[in-house]
């Protein structure tokens, strides 16, 4: 049985209506990725509202939890949550009989699940639940047992691991066990009327039943009894009316389980590591976390009958980041591998942790954003399926920092990766200020991981409002630049087209050029995906439109860097030089001379070293006032200038 | 955690047996009989399938909620759960008052398990999914309303053509899924299929199945289909419940037992099945000839598995040997009950009266009854008299009926169970549920379902979600209309009051506030007249110990010392009496004639396929079967000629003439 389907109505930041939430779960784990607020920690919560978590979590509904409309207007009153599951097994089938609808031949359990706030004037607030069956919620009401078949494990966040696996009254510890079969069906039980030859044979509950048998038998408790019947009680009593005082161990007479439970809860559970034989004591937050989600997981396990679903927030919560790769990898062997989709094991966890993120299968991921949800699988995206594929081994922890940006810039080299946040902070648009992350995906893909952000069916269920600016390079020189950059034939003139992997710009014939940028761009365009196009290199137009004298000193400080590190040279006679040859080019056309700067990129300065000085030597004209962001702004290449401010768009980040 | 199969597979111990006697008041050693080897036991042991085949007073109910409360003890499973499935909800009301008191008992009467009626069943776990599937909202399962509601959606021609055949809306009744509503007798002959009428008819019950209104047999028709459409389905009915407990099997008609063997026991992976019934008593449902009840040739009790219970706590040999030899095949009943010494002998009397006198019949036999009963065990007691025929047929032979025997006789009174036929009578209906406790949820319950359905009659159109609770209904309904709220809650505060008119005169100012709040209802759309339903009832009494209103004869009538309750074999059926009097009636000849043979013992079982004989032989088994202390059978002095009666005075039959209300015993 699989949690196919969720919709929220009116549950605090989702609205109903167009403003509902609707949700198709991926099967087996489901990661709700987004950033805060969005909306995760309220499906999780809804899910546990309609099927109850084991454990001493109870949770109702509250009045905050009624939605308030953004647009004014009171708070609704009726919460709806609709819950549809597929994959049933015959179990299942058997579990919830009266409370299936057969679609397309196949039984699916729907529920409806409503809680209405009713009032008597301000003191007296009460909400009715219900929660019943059917497609459009006309079956039976769900009984307690039946829904109890479908408690879910909820792991909360920042949960207190240390206090759940120590001993004590009402420890999760002991809930554990006690449900662990192991613990009951092994060994005897204690038979008060046969002391056991080996107490080794016996259960743990005869263990505990034999300890207290030997208490109330011992001598020296024996006496005290004695001492106090003969030498008090039996003084204060009437003659004929004897008070006798028995002594016995609290507990004992109860019933089995509530025995078996005081004994489990004087169990604790804490980490050794093997042949360390006393360890010190508390291992830190992180390792008991692990701990604690293992002995779940332990229980979770052990049910055969109804949904085994786990409810975890943000299980990354002291975790190192190869720590939460083995934990996602053994969850999705138990959740997936280990029993098939109608028993599998379903994981809903929110996360804020790229490394997890980059753990999972795209498919698994599903991106929260302003109350809406939008999955990642293959149904869903405009992503193909070698799409899938490539993105699979290289969306890293890096990159998986898209999921939860406002705005994203994708880039294809580390020059852009390391300038563009200076630049758009000097123009007066910090990225980090604007939730922008920058991701370099290097020389491969930019298109794919546009595409993550383009649904399928934008129109029906919402565009995924997050302003993705993709920054490329059109590799057309001028034609100038073959002379300048010695890419002609000994003769001097220029190769025949089909000669050489290169283009010049009067290679295309009237609005060829355009027409190759407009094809360049729409290799990633279209809903909120943009491609931003390069008159040629990020290098060359930065030095075209303003910037020529900056970008040809950083190239020559880039040139020098491994001697001004081994302090061989001084930044400053560099700087020098550099100022005095940059003087040569001042009597070329603009093209030549933009050219000549990108030229000492192609003859061995590094873009990215060269990125770096260049943006400290912004940052410090900035600094003196000599680089007013209006100005900076002047001098900033088109496609820079549109990409930041496309990506940093979402400034008041409007609802979608 | 065990499974089903495991738990099924442990032996049932004298323990576990002894802790179901002690959870349900009976002692120890209940079921284990003289000599400790009663068929009960074998019963009780079972975990197989097995058939029950249970003779009168053999404790059935007894055994099967003994049998419920051992199961109960040891079941864990919280997704599988036990069916018990029977054909009237007194059934589950019965079994429900003997487990309520034991808390693991308890546990089999809700969730996983079910308890309940086979229609419930195949309503609650099949049908009602599966209709659900199909988009429709189902408002109503009631053959008055949704036949009216068919009715509706003719043309006013068509409808009064309806309305005067025999079958009158009854003609709408559908046969298959495909809403033909099969062969209509119509002025001269057949209705041919491809009319407008005809089809008229079939789009009139497509459109109130899609609106959610169906009569109880159409479940039927839709389980099948739900069945047919998902392959899977008994699957997870079997898988849901592994052990299926049937009680009155012989009761079960055709359809009911296919569609249980379906979904049940065909093919592969049959549940655990056992049955309880006795073919003898086979009064009701099928209507085969054979009655083996063998659908499928499933039939009961199948020898290989069948554990026969012949002997009874209810009556002594005497009846026993008598009764035994009227079924059609005869168990071998054992009498088990000891009559003191005084007593020996005279369990069973043939009483003869002449033609005219038919009406002394009675008085004759409750002055018996005042010299054979103390008072305190007239008190205690139920005395009846019965007959295969209640009602008048209009036959000339007389007494043909029940009705012959005692003028007094009002065979309306007999629909107890049924649903009221006036609004007055549901307000009765709830003050008599409601008797003696001071809750007044009895009575808002019926009073709200009485209102919707006088809507439901002004306007069969407009629309009501069904809900199991009709006073929070009805309290939805009016929500946003407290004015009519309040009203309904006044009419509810006085019936609780005890204001309820007494007179036709005090019910006429009550009709317009009531006919207002159910107009209310019906949201503008325009209203007929209901005014059958409205129209004043006379009450009809209800005495003693016999808490059912019906027909009852006082004896003598001033100074009552003798109340004997007055009706058919049927209504009878599954009771016990201190004294059972059985009068002769006819159809098609006398009853008792018919099978004088049996009575005097000159032949017994009876295998040929002779339906009105068998007929007979049933209804009179069941009738013999009832007392614990007296049978006596009225019959015309001339049924029998001299050497019958000396047959009929060895096989212990005591021999009365009926003089003046009073009888003189034959030497």
């Amino acid at each position: 049985m699989r949690l196919a389907e969720i919709q929220i109505e009116n549950f605090r930041t989702f609205g109903e209506g167009d403003a509902a939430f609707r949700l198709i779960l991926p099967a087996g784990i489901a990661a709700l990725v987004g950033e805060n607020d969005s909306g995760k920690t309220a499906i999780v919560d809804a899910i546990r509202l309609v099927l109850g978590t084991r454990g001493q979590d109870y949770f109702r509904v509250g009045e905050a939890d009624f939605h308030q409309p953004p647009d004014g207007g009171g708070a609704r009153n009726e919460i709806r949550i609709l819950l549809r599951f597929d994959a049933l097994s015959a179990g299942d089938r058997g579990a919830f009989l009266e409370h299936l609808t057969y679609l397309d031949g196949k039984a699916h359990l729907f529920l409806h699940w409503k809680a209405v706030a009713g009032s008597r004037g301000p003191s007296r607030r009460f909400t009715t639940v219900e929660c019943r069956s059917g497609a459009t919620g006309g079956g039976p009401a769900l009984e307690a047992a039946a829904r109890a078949l479908l408690c879910a494990t909820y792991l909360r966040p920042l949960r207190d691991a240390d206090q759940a696996l120590s001993a004590g009254r009402g420890s999760r510890l002991a809930q554990i066990l006690q449900q662990t079969e192991e613990i009951e069906s092994v060994g005897e039980d204690f038979d008060p009327a046969a002391f056991p030859e080996d107490p080794a044979t016996l259960s743990v509950l005869g263990i505990g039943d034999f300890a207290n048998e030997l208490l109330e038998r011992q001598a020296g408790i024996g006496n005290a009894r004695a001492r106090l019947n003969d030498d008090y009680l039996a003084k204060l009593s009437f003659e004929g009316d004897t008070l006798k005082g028995a002594i016995s161990v609290s507990g004992a007479r109860g019933d089995k389980s509530a025995r078996l439970r005081q004994l489990l809860e004087k169990l604790e559970l804490d980490l050794r590591d093997d042949g360390v034989v006393d360890p010190p004591p508390g291992r830190g937050l992180g390792s008991n976390n692990l701990l604690f989600m293992a002995s779940e997981l332990l229980l979770l396990s052990q049910e055969n009958e109804g949904y085994p679903a786990l409810l975890i927030e943000e299980p990354e919560a002291h975790l190192h980041p190869q720590r939460q790769h083995l934990l996602i990898n053994f969850l999705k062997q138990k959740a997936i591998v280990d029993r098939g989709a109608e028993h599998g094991l379903q994981v809903l966890m929110t996360t804020h942790s790229p490394s997890l993120a980059s753990s999972l299968k795209l498919e698994n991921l599903v991106l929260v954003r302003n109350g809406r949800a939008f999955p990642m699988g293959p149904e869903h995206t405009l992503l193909a399926p070698d799409d899938y594929a490539f993105l699979e081994r290289f969306l890293d922890a890096t990159k998986a920092n898209l999921f939860f940006a406002r705005g994203v810039i994708i880039v294809e080299g580390d020059a852009e990766n390391i300038l563009l946040p200076t630049l758009a902070r000097l123009i007066g648009r910090d990225l980090a200020r604007h939730g922008v992350s920058v991701v370099n995906v290097g020389g491969t893909g930019l298109g794919r991981y546009g595409r993550i952000f383009q649904r399928r069916a934008a129109d029906e269920q919402g565009l995924l409002n997050v302003p993705v600016a993709c920054m490329t390079d059109m590799d057309v020189m001028p034609d100038c630049a073959p002379a300048i950059l010695d890419l002609t034939a000994p003769d001097g003139l220029v190769p025949t087209k089909s000669n050489r992997r290169w283009r010049k710009k009067d290679d295309f014939d009237g609005d060829g050029l355009e027409k190759q940028r407009a094809s360049i761009a729409a290799r990633a365009n279209g809903q909120s995906v943009r491609t931003f196009v390069a008159e040629w290199t990020l290098e060359y137009d930065l030095a075209h439109f303003g910037l020529a004298r900056e970008v040809w000193i950083a190239a020559d400080l880039a040139i020098a860097d491994e001697r001004i590190h081994a302090g061989r040279v001084t930044i400053a006679d560099v700087l020098r030089t550099s100022i005095r040859n940059f003087r040569d080019l001042s009597d070329l056309a603009p093209e030549s001379r933009s050219t000549s700067v990108y030229a000492k990129y192609r003859g061995g300065a590094s873009k990215a070293i060269a990125a770096q000085y260049l943006a400290a030597l912004l940052d410090r004209a900035a600094d003196r006032g000599r680089l007013p962001p209006a100005t900076l702004r002047e001098f900033l290449p088109p496609y820079v200038r549109a990409t930041i401010d496309y990506a940093t768009g979402n400034a008041g980040d409007a609802p979608a | 955690m065990i499974g089903v199969a495991e738990l099924l597979a442990r032996a049932v111990s004298d323990e576990d047996i002894a802790d179901a006697c002690a959870s349900l008041g009976l002692p120890a050693l209940a079921f284990h009989g003289a000599d400790g080897e009663d068929a009960r036991l074998a019963v009780l042991r079972s975990n197989g399938s097995i058939d029950v085949a249970a003779c009168p007073g053999s404790g059935k109910t007894t055994l099967l909620v003994a049998k419920l409360a051992i199961l109960a003890k040891r079941w864990t499973s919280p997704a599988s759960g036990v069916c018990v499935l029977s054909h009237t909800n007194v059934a589950r009301l019965e079994i429900e008052k003997r487990l309520g008191a034991d808390p693991a008992g308890r546990a089999i009467l809700s969730y996983p398990h079910f308890i309940g009626t086979i229609h419930g069943f195949v309503n609650h776990f099949i049908a009602l999914p599966w209709l659900r599937s199909q988009g429709i909202d189902v408002v109503a399962i009631d053959d008055d309303i949704c036949l009216r509601r068919r009715l509706h959606k003719l043309t006013p021609p068509q409808r009064s053509r309806v309305l005067q055949t025999k079958r009158r809306e009854g003609l709408l009744r559908i046969v298959d899924a495909n809403h033909d509503v099969g062969d209509v007798a119509w002025g001269g002959g057949p209705l041919g299929k491809h009319t407008a009428t005809y089809q008229a008819f079939v789009a009139a019950c497509q459109a109130t199945t899609a609106e959610g209104y169906f009569c109880h047999d159409d479940m039927m028709i839709w389980a099948a289909q739900a069945l047919e459409r998902n392959p899977d389905l008994r699957n997870a009915v079997r898988q849901r419940f592994p052990v299926l407990f049937l009680d009155e099997v012989q009761d079960n008609d055709d359809v009911q037992s296919a569609i249980l063997h379906r979904v049940f026991m065909e093919d592969d992976r049959p549940v655990v099945r056992q049955r309880f019934g006795d073919m003898n008593q086979a009064i009701y449902g099928s209507a085969s000839a054979t009655d083996v009840n063998g659908t499928n040739g499933d039939v009961f009790p199948n020898a290989a598995i069948s554990i026969p219970v012949a002997n009874s706590h209810r009556f002594g040999p005497q009846i026993a040997t008598l009764a035994d030899g009227l079924a059609l095949s005869p168990p071998g009943l054992i009498g088990l009950r000891e009559h003191p010494e005084a007593e020996q002998g005279r369990q069973a009397a043939i009483l003869l009266f002449d033609a005219q006198q038919a009406t002394d019949v009675l008085p004759a036999f409750a002055h018996l009854l005042t010299t054979r009963f103390s008072p305190a065990e007239r008190a205690a007691g139920v005395f009846a008299a019965v007959g295969a025929i209640h009602r008048d047929t209009n036959r000339p032979d007389t007494p043909n009926c029940v009705a012959h025997y005692w003028d007094g006789y009002d065979h309306e009174l007999t629909r107890i169970e049924g649903r009221p036929a006036t609004l007055i009578g549901y307000l009765r209906r709830g003050v008599h549920d409601a008797a003696g406790t001071g809750d007044v949820h009895p009575i808002a319950e019926k009073a709200a379902d009485a209102v919707l359905r006088l809507a439901t009659m002004l306007n069969p159109s407009v629309r009501h979600p069904n809900l199991a609770n009709r006073f929070r209904q009805l309290g939805r309904l009016l929500e946003h209309d407290t004015a009519t709220l309040r009203r309904f809650h006044l009419l509810c505060s006085k019936v609780a009051t005890g204001e309820l008119p007494t007179n036709a005169g005090v019910w006429q100012t009550w009709k317009k506030p009531i006919t207002d709040i159910a107009t209310a209802l019906l949201a503008g759309a325009a209203a007929e007249s209901a005014d059958d339903f409205m129209a004043w009832e006379e009450e009809r009494g209800a005495v003693g110990v016999l808490a059912t209103p019906g027909n009852i004869y006082s004896y003598p009538s001033m100074e009552t010392a003798v109340r004997i309750k007055v009706g058919s074999i049927h209504s009878v059926k599954g009771e016990t009496h201190l004294a059972t009097l059985v009068f002769d009636t006819h159809y098609k000849g006398s009853h008792l004639t018919r099978i004088k043979d049996w009575l005097t013992g000159a032949r017994s079982g009876l295998t040929a396929n002779k339906p009105e004989l068998r007929k007979s032989l049933k209804q009179h088994y069941v009738a013999v079967t009832r007392p614990s202390n007296l049978l006596c059978l009225a019959m015309r002095s001339d049924a029998f000629t001299d050497a019958e009666i000396v047959l009929l005075r060895s096989r212990n039959w005591n021999v009365g003439d009926i003089t003046n209300q009073q009888i003189v015993w034959r030497p």
